[in-house]
Order: C-alpha cells, then sequence, then structure tokens
C-alpha cells in the first residue's frame, strides 16, 4: 500500500513536471540580470531544440523514403501476385506499398524539406509514422513481429524530446483501432463481437510505453535547460571576465603611460646626472688641470723672463757692433775695435747666449703647444655633445680624456696607448663615451694608488688603453695593473651609490653611468675581466651598427 | 506628403506580406487536406480489399465431395477438408493458422489438402511456401486437385475455403480460418473449428474466406 502510495505520488510529480514542460520555461524573473539570464536561457533552449528538431525532421525524411521502399520490398517477396486459377496478377499490395506508401511518405518529407522544425511537421510526421506502422502491420499479414514498428515508433519519435509528439502518434493508434473495432473488429480482435475493453487494452499497451517516453523526454528537456543554464552561467562569466580583462588592460595602459613617462623623466634625470657627474669630474680635475697647464706656464714665464734679459745683452752686442761701424766715432785701430768687441762678447758671456736662447726659444713653443692641448682637450670633453648619435674617432676621445685627467695617473701610473689606428669611426654620443674613458682611467689610476699606498710601494704601475675592431663591434680595453677587484664585490660594482673608495673619494656613481651609458644608450657591453693582486680590465663593446630598437628610441628620446 | 507616402507604401507591403503568407497558409492547409484525403481513400481500399471475402457455398456431404486421399491415419472424429491455391499468398496465414488449429485438436482433427493443380501446370507449380508451410502440419494429407474439381463439387472457389465433417461426414462448418486476406491471428473459423471439435459447440456454422480464386466456377 505503501509503495502504491509513493509510486501515485511519483506519477502525480510527474504529470505536473509534464504538464508545466510544455516549452520547458523557469518562472518568472526577479530582477534585470536574473531578467538577462531567463531570457538568454529561453533563447538558448529554444535554438537548441530548434536544431535538434530541424535534425529529426530530416532523419524522419529519411526513414520514409526507407520505409517506403521496404514497403515495396516485402509487398513483393510477401505477395507479389494474386492468382485467378493459373492466370496472376499483380497483388494489390504491391500497389498499395507504391502508391499508399509513396502518399503517406511524400508528405512527411516535403515537410521535413520546406518547413523544418515547425510543430504542425513533427506533428504529420507522428501520425504519418503510425499509419505507416498501419501499413507495414497489412503487408506483412498482420505478423506479430511488424507490430513492433508501432513501438519502435514511438521510441524513435521520442527523439524530438516533444512529449506533445507522442499525441497525435497515439491518437493514430487509438483511432485506428477503435475504426477498425467498430467496423471491422474480427481484422483487430479475431471476432465479430469482441468485449469493448480490448480497444482500451490495446491502446493502453501504447500509453504504457507512452509514460515511459514522456518522462525521458520531460527529463530530456530539463537536462537540454539545464546545459543551456550551465552555458548561460559560462557566458555570464566570461563575460565578466572579459570585462574585468578590459579593465585591467585599461589600467595597465595606464600604468604603461605613467612608467613611460617615469622613464622619460629617469632619462632626463640621468642625462641631468651624468652631466653633474661630468661637471663633478671637471671640478675634482681642475686642479690637477690647473697644475698641468701651470707647470708649462712657469717655463714659458721663465724663459720669457731670460729672453726678455738676454735680448738686453743681445742689444748691447749689437750696440757695440753698431758703434765699429759709426763713421762720426773717434777712429781707431782695428786692432782696438776687435778688441773692444771681444771684450763686450766676452763680458755677455755670448757662447752662453748663443746655446739657451734657442733653447729657451724651444722649450716656450713646447710649453705653449702643450696648454694648448690641455685646452684644446678639456674644450672637447667638456663638450655637452650631441643627443643623437654620431660617427666618432674613439682614438682621438681616448687620447683627449686621457689627456685632460693626466694629472690624476701621471704620479702613480704610466699610461700606454696600442690604439687601433685602422679603427672605423664608431656611432656614439661622444661626451657620454669619454665620461665612460675618464672613470675607467681615474678608476685605474686609483686602484693603483691604493695599491701602492697598501703595499707602501713607490713603484709605478701601468695603465694601458687599446682599441681594435672585432667584426660588426669595437672594443675598447682599459687595463691597469691595480689591486683587482675582490670576488664579494664584484657583483655590486656596477650598482648605484656603490663605491669602494674611501669616503669623499668617490660616489659610487662612475661604473653606474658608465654601464648605463655602454648597454642602454648603445646597445654595447661593458664588462670585466679581475685578478685579484694584479689589475683589472674593463672591456667596452659598441656596435658598429645601430640596432633599429635603440635607434627609435634614440629617435623618440 | 512624404512620411505618409511611405507609411501607405509600408501598410501596403505588409498587408502583401500578409496576404502571401495566408496564401501560402491556405495552400498547405489545403494539400494537407487532400493528403489525409488520399491516405483515407487508400486505407480503405486496402481495408475492402482485405476484408472482402471470396466465394464459398454451402457444402455437401462428405460422400458426395468424394474425395480421394490414402486415409492410413486413424479414424478420427473430425475430418477438415481445404481447398488451397498453392501460390496464393494470402494462404501462408491459412497454413499457420491451420498448423496452429491442429496443435490445438490434436488427434480429433483429421486434415485433407485439397491443392489446386492446372491440368498443363508445370512440375514446379506445388513447389511454393504455402505448400512448405503446409507439409510442417502434422498429419496432413495432400491431395492433387486438378483445375479445382474436387473443391468446385464441395462448394469451394476461394484458396483457403475449408469444411469441417463430423465422424458421419457432415459439413459442420465451411469458410475460412483466417481473419482477413493473409492476416494470421484469431479469428472466428479457429474459433467455430476449435469449438466444435472439442464438442463446446454443435450448431452448424461458416465464416467469409479470405484468398485468391480458384478459378474452378464462380470466381
Amino acid at each position: 500500500m505503501t509503495l502504491l502510495l509513493v509510486g501515485l505520488k511519483k506519477l502525480y510529480r510527474d504529470y505536473a513536471m509534464i504538464a508545466n514542460s510544455n516549452s520547458i520555461r523557469f518562472d518568472a524573473p526577479l530582477n534585470k540580470a536574473d531578467d538577462w539570464v531567463f531570457h538568454r536561457t529561453n533563447e538558448l533552449v529554444e535554438e537548441r531544440c530548434q536544431k535538434l528538431y530541424v535534425r529529426t525532421d530530416r532523419l524522419f525524411a529519411l526513414l520514409m523514403v526507407l520505409q517506403w521502399v521496404g514497403a515495396m520490398v516485402a509487398a513483393v517477396v510477401i505477395s507479389p501476385l494474386t492468382w485467378v486459377g493459373a492466370h496472376s496478377n499483380i497483388h494489390p499490395h504491391l500497389y498499395a506499398s507504391i502508391f499508399l506508401g509513396g502518399i503517406l511518405a511524400l508528405g512527411p518529407i516535403f515537410l521535413a524539406v520546406f518547413y523544418p522544425g515547425r510543430p504542425i511537421t513533427r506533428y504529420v510526421i507522428a501520425s504519418a509514422q503510425m499509419l505507416f506502422s498501419a501499413l507495414l502491420i497489412h503487408l506483412s499479414g498482420g505478423r506479430i513481429e511488424t507490430h513492433f514498428h508501432v513501438f519502435g515508433s514511438l521510441a524513435f519519435l521520442s527523439f524530438y524530446r516533444d512529449w506533445r509528439v507522442l499525441v497525435p502518434a497515439t491518437i493514430v493508434v487509438a483511432v485506428d483501432h477503435l475504426a477498425r473495432g467498430i467496423f471491422w473488429p474480427e481484422s483487430v480482435f479475431g471476432v465479430i463481437t469482441p468485449a469493448p475493453w480490448r480497444a482500451i487494452e490495446h491502446a493502453a499497451w501504447v500509453i504504457f510505453e507512452d509514460i515511459f517516453l514522456v518522462v525521458s523526454c520531460v527529463s530530456s528537456a530539463r537536462e537540454t535547460r539545464l546545459i543551456a543554464s550551465n552555458q548561460v552561467a559560462l557566458e555570464k562569466t566570461n563575460a565578466a571576465i572579459e570585462e574585468q580583462v578590459e579593465d585591467r588592460t585599461r589600467e595597465l595602459s595606464q600604468k604603461t603611460d605613467a612608467l613611460q613617462n617615469e622613464m622619460q623623466e629617469r632619462q632626463a634625470l640621468e642625462g641631468q646626472l651624468l652631466q653633474a657627474q661630468k661637471l663633478e669630474t671637471i671640478g675634482q680635475l681642475a686642479a690637477g688641470i690647473a697644475h698641468e697647464i701651470n707647470t708649462p706656464l712657469q717655463y714659458i714665464s721663465d724663459n720669457n723672463e731670460f729672453l726678455r734679459d738676454q735680448f738686453t745683452s743681445l742689444l748691447q752686442v749689437i750696440d757695440k757692433y753698431a758703434q765699429q761701424i759709426d763713421p762720426d766715432a773717434p777712429k781707431r785701430s782695428w786692432a782696438d775695435r776687435v778688441e773692444e768687441v771681444q771684450t763686450t762678447l766676452e763680458e755677455l758671456d755670448y757662447e752662453f747666449l748663443k746655446e739657451e736662447i734657442p733653447q729657451a726659444l724651444a722649450q716656450t713653443m713646447e710649453g705653449l703647444e702643450r696648454v694648448t692641448t690641455i685646452v684644446q682637450a678639456m674644450k672637447e670633453f667638456s663638450h655637452p655633445g650631441s643627443a643623437l648619435k654620431e660617427g666618432a674617432d674613439l682614438n682621438r676621445a681616448i687620447e683627449t680624456t686621457t689627456t685632460v685627467c693626466r694629472n690624476r695617473w701621471k704620479n702613480v701610473a704610466q699610461l700606454e696607448m696600442a690604439l687601433d689606428p685602422d679603427l672605423p669611426t664608431t656611432p656614439c654620443l661622444i661626451a657620454e663615451f669619454n665620461q665612460v674613458i675618464l672613470n675607467l682611467v681615474v678608476n685605474a689610476a686609483d686602484a693603483i694608488g691604493e695599491k701602492q699606498d697598501r703595499e707602501k710601494s713607490k713603484q709605478v704601475g701601468v695603465i694601458n688603453v687599446s682599441t681594435h675592431c672585432d667584426g660588426d663591434w669595437v672594443e675598447v680595453r682599459v687595463k691597469d695593473t691595480g689591486g683587482g677587484i675582490p670576488e664579494k664585490i664584484q657583483e655590486r660594482i656596477f650598482d648605484p651609490f656603490f663605491t669602494s673608495k674611501e669616503v669623499g673619494k668617490g660616489t659610487g656613481q662612475g661604473l653606474a653611468i658608465s654601464r648605463n651609458v655602454i648597454v642602454e644608450k648603445h646597445g654595447g657591453d661593458l664588462r670585466f675581466e679581475t685578478v685579484e693582486g694584479e689589475g683589472t680590465t674593463f672591456i667596452i663593446r659598441l656596435p658598429l651598427q645601430e640596432n633599429e630598437s635603440m635607434a627609435t628610441d634614440q629617435e623618440a628620446a | 506628403m512624404g512620411p505618409k507616402a511611405v507609411s501607405t507604401n509600408s501598410n501596403c507591403h505588409a498587408l502583401l506580406r500578409m496576404g502571401k503568407a495566408c496564401s501560402s497558409h491556405r495552400r498547405l492547409v489545403l494539400a494537407g487536406c487532400v493528403w489525409l484525403i488520399l491516405l483515407g481513400v487508400g486505407f480503405g481500399m486496402l481495408m475492402v480489399y482485405s476484408q472482402t471475402p471470396g466465394d464459398v457455398e454451402a457444402p455437401p456431404v462428405l460422400s458426395v465431395v468424394d474425395v480421394k486421399y490414402d486415409s492410413s491415419a486413424p479414424t478420427q472424429s473430425h475430418t477438415l477438408v481445404m481447398a488451397v491455391h498453392p501460390r496464393c499468398p494470402c494462404t501462408k496465414a491459412t497454413m499457420s493458422e491451420l498448423e496452429r488449429l491442429k496443435r490445438h485438436c490434436g488427434d480429433q482433427l483429421s486434415c485433407v489438402l485439397l491443392v489446386y493443380h492446372p491440368a498443363d501446370a508445370a512440375d514446379d507449380w506445388m513447389d511454393t511456401a504455402v505448400i512448405a508451410a503446409a507439409k510442417r502440419v502434422p498429419n496432413i494429407v495432400f491431395v492433387k486437385d486438378v483445375e479445382g474439381k474436387q473443391a468446385a463439387r464441395m462448394g469451394a472457389f476461394t484458396s483457403g475455403s475449408s469444411v469441417l465433417y463430423d465422424r458421419k461426414g457432415e459439413p459442420q462448418f465451411w469458410g475460412g480460418i483466417t481473419a482477413a486476406r493473409n492476416h494470421a491471428g484469431d479469428n472466428m473459423g479457429f474459433d467455430a473449428i476449435k469449438a466444435l471439435v472439442n464438442a463446446f459447440e454443435t450448431r452448424r456454422t461458416e465464416a467469409p474466406v479470405y484468398g485468391c480464386a480458384l478459378g474452378n466456377g464462380m470466381n
């Protein structure tokens, strides 16, 4: 009894579900978001159902053709001829299979082709399918096996997942049985006066199958709804993600712009820092340069004083000679005259003058040349340079820079130059390059000086500056015989504000700026090789061909 | 004027579209009606053909029929004499009903099959599915009925026509044992014979017979 109640309850629930599942819809939406989900879900469900209906319509159109052919084959095999004694004629069943089967098949095929997916199409298909069952049963001589066509057709109709399709199919079966039961009862029940419940019994078996198929259809429809609902949720999530991505992209774009601005500011600051360091260097070098200029000026001045003094002596000699040839002077003998001149020459130490004056003049000339060189070097070194890279003679730049900072290295080291005379002009920012060479040479001199202090040695070190061309690259090496770079600080030497020098001696910007100039601004490479206690070699590599990205950056800058 | 003209035009187009849709809908309905009528006529004709019985007359007593056959089987309570056309497709259903009948009646019923045979028929005239089915029925006696003369004497002009004689040779039932042409399954003739043989029924009965004409008389 309990089981029966449970069964009835379930049946009622299924019935309620069926009644509510005509268009597989949910309850009305509550708000705008729900409204969108509701409508989108319905849209997807309808789209999927429509596709399914069209696909199933086509399947049935194909099935109709097959059934038509099958009916003809069945008629030919089962009852090809009808006989009157020894004479035969084509059996009416064969005509029926051709014409009646044709009419039966063509209606649904027409609708499936021209009106696919419409309710009327599947209702007609359902009805025609059941009539085909009747025809095939008839042609097969009422074989019980052929009756399975009815149940198979119902199952096939459930492919539509629309339980309403089963209604016309069941009605056709019921009407067929009812009509036969009324007009030809024997054709269905085998007796002329069947019990009234037999028609109901026949229909009941069809309905029995219908119940399962309807439940299956409703279940499928619910699954379709669920899938659509999931898809809508997915679409919603995707939309949210896309929106989020757009927001993030926008933010990222803004941050990129901000970063670019910062980079531009940084570049400007770097330029200012470079200039500041240059000025600082010039300031630091000023005393040395002054000393460098002062030394030649000193002996130029001394020589000038010497020449001035000696010029008086020379004038006395010239006066003496002039007196000898003066016609108004008292007449003296040639010997007196010679004696007088010789006396004067001896007094003035003419031999000394003859030897020293040219030397003094030469020294003065040399001193002036030296001053000119220093001034020219200063001028070139302190030139702000172009904002764009230009072809430059690196050898010349190295000579200039080493001249400017001569006072920094001349007391501790000997400068050796091995400059490649065939070095091609190299695209570079010459002012920045000068600064790098200056930093490296000064560092080299400082390293040698520190080593001398540490070892309390007076042995002069060597700074070797060399250049050479290596394929598409120019390589500049600055080698010193200093103490080398300790391993523990090797990784940090290019860090800004890092210095191993005494407080007040180094700013810690030299190598950081040098690296920035060579790597960032020239697309080159700056590295070092060092052996602790023996010295360090800094290697600069500059490209001869400027790469495109660098050029673009440069133009943008 | 402009907007009005446009409005009128669009109304016209809408009406035209509606008219076309209506016309198309009407045509579709008309085609559907024609289709239904054709189907009704087709199925009706088929039903009428299936349900139209062949000719049968009240049979005489067994002695008049003068069935010549080798009656080696033990004497039965009833004898069923059936006239068949070996090539009638509808008679295949009759054979399956006969087999079922024999299974129900057992030894109470002896069967004699008058097989229609034209005088000038080829040797393979009887190599048919009907005869093959008949051979599966136990204790059945085949009688070659040239031109269906014996069947005609029995009043049988349609393949499947059967007459049930009692022990005295009196006809108790005549007609067919299928419900329609080539339609196996429960039927009136089958039930009548079963009832008569099992003595549930004593009244003479007849049933329609469905099959090809034997070409020996009325048809």
